[in-house]
């Protein structure tokens, strides 16, 4: 099985909201000062990968991603933890919210570093929190698409698959090709790197393409028409309950409680 | 003339909660707009629902009249909602499972434009005009959508008609389906045993993080919930960590609760847990971390090892319900 997988490098979407500024009328944040990991969901998603292929002996995973140069650093990673290739898709700036543009240069991309029989990715990147590139990969590949799944692994000529639903998962049977998004889920958070790897890592080589070079699929979509990027309204902070020890503070808890009539 | 869509769902005769925001909300667009609202009714046995939706807001209950439809399948059900989106200016998917799967694809297939996760959505312009959290919630982003769009819309956002609407009409349409498109095949579904109260119907709810150190802290909360009838839910560290199953994560990409009361115990508020109770009345929170997020969201909050706290808050509520 040739496996593609996703991944997106973002501002480290766990930074504290203080941490976190923007200027007035930016499209974007500023991204002075917060480091940049891979989204976390696309890092389930690699995990994933690295399954199956040891589930399915002869497969190999290739990670891509698109970005400017700095990107190399989230393929490294992938690479330390044994994805056998890496390709960047070269852009100048990190990708926004444009997911038809996304969508359509990777896609480019994975037919051009292709044929692959399964694509994976996160659900949604941690930065614009969209939910769309791979989805809509899958329609630009004409690949059919499974959602939210958390588990995978071989069956006849395609895959066994979990998918969360709301109050549990289904089992689902899909075929070759394939495109999922990955959801969190204890079993697949990603491995830590051998520190072999990590060194081993470094010298594999990252084939590099300009998205310029790519015969991106043309959309009539426009991109959305940002009419602004705000924090959200400040809320007041918590009034501390305290007391002589927690018997105590666990009475006017219960007191404050009835006051407020929520119990 | 155009018309605004949106998918809804029934439980028999009785349409969601989900479902009754989405009317409200696709009835004001149309109202605005001077356009038309459609209901899809996907399969015969939602169909029962119809004359319900009509009253939800719906101009037109359009049952898609095929057997197969009845059951989830994403492939038939984009089939047939691309086959029968006339003139679509905007369709409203709900923010879950089944609207965020399909979103994508069936933007992609009416070539029109995508917005998820809404959490308002107006008709200004000629153009609807949306805003939604990105990075987390840590911003929210407005933006404005020309043109035909794909919109999924996050529960507890929109309010249901106040006034049940006259009139309206059912329809019932034949749509082809071809099996040739399907590549997942559904085996199972495997509904996870919740003991006590649904989270989505919850008053009161207790949740837990990283912060109660294992899955016996898990058990603790049980005991708290019992006493207060309430719904538990995990932060996505706990999840993680495999101290509590996926279907009790709250938060932006776990499920958006809205009840009156959610202690939170050994969570940190990171925003994206956050955006899933933003309508939730009254937070109260216990951690060790004075300086957590958690206290700038809260109402009430507690500095302590919750270890501690708990078998006395437990004791005192259980003396305090009792009368
Ligand atoms: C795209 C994206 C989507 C996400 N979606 C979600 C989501 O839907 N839901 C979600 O929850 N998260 C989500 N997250 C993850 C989120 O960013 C946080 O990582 C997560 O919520 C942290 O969980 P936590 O609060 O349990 O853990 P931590 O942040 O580790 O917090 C543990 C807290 O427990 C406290 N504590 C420790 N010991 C004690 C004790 N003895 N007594 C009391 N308190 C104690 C600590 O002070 C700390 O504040 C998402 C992240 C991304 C990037």
């Amino acid at each position: 099985m040739k496996i593609a997988i996703l991944l997106k490098r973002i501002l480290d979407p766990e930074v504290s909201p203080h941490k976190f500024s923007l200027e007035p009328g930016a499209t974007r944040p500023s991204d002075a000062g917060i480091p940049k990991v891979i989204s976390p969901f696309d890092e389930n998603a690699l995990e994933l990968a690295l399954q199956l292929r040891e589930k399915s002996p002869g497969s190999t995973v290739t990670a891509i991603s698109m970005g400017p140069p700095e990107t190399v650093e989230i393929l490294r990673k992938a690479l330390a933890v044994t994805a056998d290739a890496a390709v960047l898709v070269q852009i100048e700036t990190d990708p926004g919210p444009d997911a038809f543009g996304t969508a359509s240069t990777l896609a480019a991309a994975l037919q051009k570093t292709g044929p692959f029989d399964l694509v994976l990715a996160g659900r949604q990147a941690g930065d614009w929190d969209q939910g769309q590139v791979g989805s809509l990969v899958a329609e630009m590949l004409g690949f059919p698409c499974v959602t939210f799944v958390t588990q995978a692994s071989p069956s006849g000529n395609g895959l066994r698959l979990q998918r969360e639903s709301e109050n549990g998962y289904d089992v689902i049977d899909a075929d070759l090709p394939l495109v999922l998004t990955v959801t969190n889920h204890p079993g697949n958070v990603l491995r830590l790197p051998k520190v072999r790897d990590v060194m081993m890592a470094n010298r594999k080589p990252v084939t590099t393409i300009a998205a310029s070079d790519l015969a991106a699929m043309s959309t009539k979509i426009p991109p959305l028409e940002i009419l602004a990027l705000e924090k959200p309204p400040a809320v007041a902070a918590a009034e501390i309950v305290g007391g002589r020890d927690e018997q105590e503070i666990a009475a006017r808890l219960v007191q404050k409680l009835q006051e407020l009539k929520v119990l | 003339m155009e018309n605004i869509y949106v998918l809804t769902d029934a439980v028999e005769s009785r349409p969601t909660r989900n479902t009754l925001e989405l009317l409200g909300l696709g009835h004001r667009l149309a109202q605005a707009a001077g356009l038309k609202l459609r209901a899809w009714l996907p399969g015969p046995a939602r169909g029962q629902a119809a004359t319900a939706v009509l009253a939800a807001g719906a101009d037109e209950a359009v049952i898609l009249d095929e057997p197969r439809l009845d059951t989830y399948q994403p492939e038939l059900w984009l089939q047939a909602l691309t086959a029968t989106a006339s003139a679509p200016a905007a369709v409203i998917l709900p923010a879950d499972s089944t609207g965020r799967d399909l979103a994508p694809r069936l933007a992609y297939r009416l070539q029109s434009q995508l917005f998820t996760d809404a959490v308002e959505v107006s008709w200004s312009d000629g153009a609807v005009v949306a805003k939604r959290p990105v990075y987390g919630g840590k911003a929210i982003m407005t933006a404005r959508v020309a043109g035909p769009v794909v919109l999924t819309v996050r529960a507890h956002t929109a309010s249901p008609l106040a006034e049940p609407k006259t009139g309206g009409e059912i329809l019932r349409e034949a749509v082809q389906i071809d099996e040739a498109v399907v590549h997942t095949r559904l085996v199972e579904h495997v509904e996870e045993k919740t003991e006590g109260v649904r989270l989505e119907d919850a008053r009161v709810i207790v949740s837990g993080g990283r912060g109660l150190g294992g899955a016996e802290g898990f058990a603790e909360l049980q005991k708290l919930a019992a006493i207060l009838h309430a719904g538990i839910g995990a932060s996505r560290g706990a999840v993680d960590l495999g101290w509590a199953p996926p279907s009790w994560q709250i938060g932006q990409t776990g499920k958006i609760v809205s009840p009156d009361l959610y202690l939170a115990i050994g969570i940190s508020g990171a925003s994206q847990h956050m955006a899933g109770v933003a309508s939730a009345k009254t937070i109260v929170a216990i951690n060790t971390d004075p300086e957590a997020p958690i206290f700038s969201y809260a109402r009430l909050g507690v500095v302590a090892d919750y270890k501690k706290v708990l078998p006395h808050l437990i004791t005192a509520l259980a003396a305090a319900l009792k009368q």
